[in-house]
């Protein structure tokens, strides 16, 4: 339950960053950070899947 | 031997923070679009984060030191983030008082991050706790210093550099700057 609900709330932060940056600069710049946080989540999800965080 | 474990989710956002801070053209592109109302308001979500600390803590995650009933005082820097924004466009004095905040939620940040790797099990594992801080190597928590935490520190960076710049040109809001950014017209070097 935490779990969900704290995935919730760091999809909620990764949209309101992406429009902020959207609506304050520009929607390529936009797009750029959205796919480095997506890769990013990936990473560390990866990571601590595999047990390699410890 | 022990692996270095977080080190893989901490080396990359330190790598992160250090572009950010020698990479001054990224900072002043931030300075000139975003409002710093805006900037400094977005810190209230680490009321949220301090949140499910606590729950983090309760379920046996993280040692109570990094919580608000601990020695984590981030909270309070995300319960004034509101008051602070409305301040810095009210008054010089509250562009002053926010230049000062920025630096104490930065010193908050230090604290709670210092902590939580020092009680992280590996190498760095200096301070024994009631429990070990495992959120650093347990998915999604591991966001909270993955994520959120530079989050904050670029927040704070862009707000001291934005507050700096305004004290020094006399400029409380920044609202005409976002529209020459907008427009095309406007210079980025502040």
């Amino acid at each position: 339950m935490t779990s969900a609900l704290f995935l919730g709330f760091v999809a909620l932060m990764t949209a309101f960053v992406v429009a902020m940056i959207d609506r304050y600069i520009n929607r390529r710049v936009a797009l750029g950070v959205l796919a480095g946080l997506v890769v990013w989540f990936l990473y560390a999800g990866l990571m601590a899947h595999f047990g390699i965080l410890g | 031997m022990r692996r270095p474990g977080i080190a893989f989710i901490v080396g990359p956002v330190l790598l992160f923070l250090i572009f950010v801070i020698v990479r001054p053209s990224i900072s002043a592109q931030g300075i000139l679009a975003f409002p710093l109302w805006l900037i400094l308001g977005t810190q209230c979500f680490r009321v949220g984060v301090e949140l499910f600390l606590h729950q983090l803590w309760i379920e046996g995650l993280v040692p109570k030191m990094l919580t608000f009933g601990g020695a984590n005082v981030d909270i309070y820097i995300g319960l004034s983030a509101p008051l602070i924004a409305w301040l810095s466009i009210r008054e010089r004095w509250g562009l002053k008082l926010a230049g000062a905040w920025n630096i104490l939620g930065l010193l908050a940040l230090l604290n709670v991050v210092t902590r939580a790797v020092l009680t992280a099990p590996g190498p760095l594992h200096l301070i024994h706790s009631e429990i070990p801080d495992r959120m650093i190597s347990t998915f999604p928590f591991l966001l909270i210093p993955g994520f959120l935490v530079p989050l904050a520190v670029v927040l704070h960076l862009l707000a001291i550099r934005a507050i700096g710049s305004r004290l020094r040109t006399g400029n409380r809001t920044n609202s005409i700057d976002a529209l020459r950014v907008r427009s095309g017209s406007g210079s980025t070097s502040v």
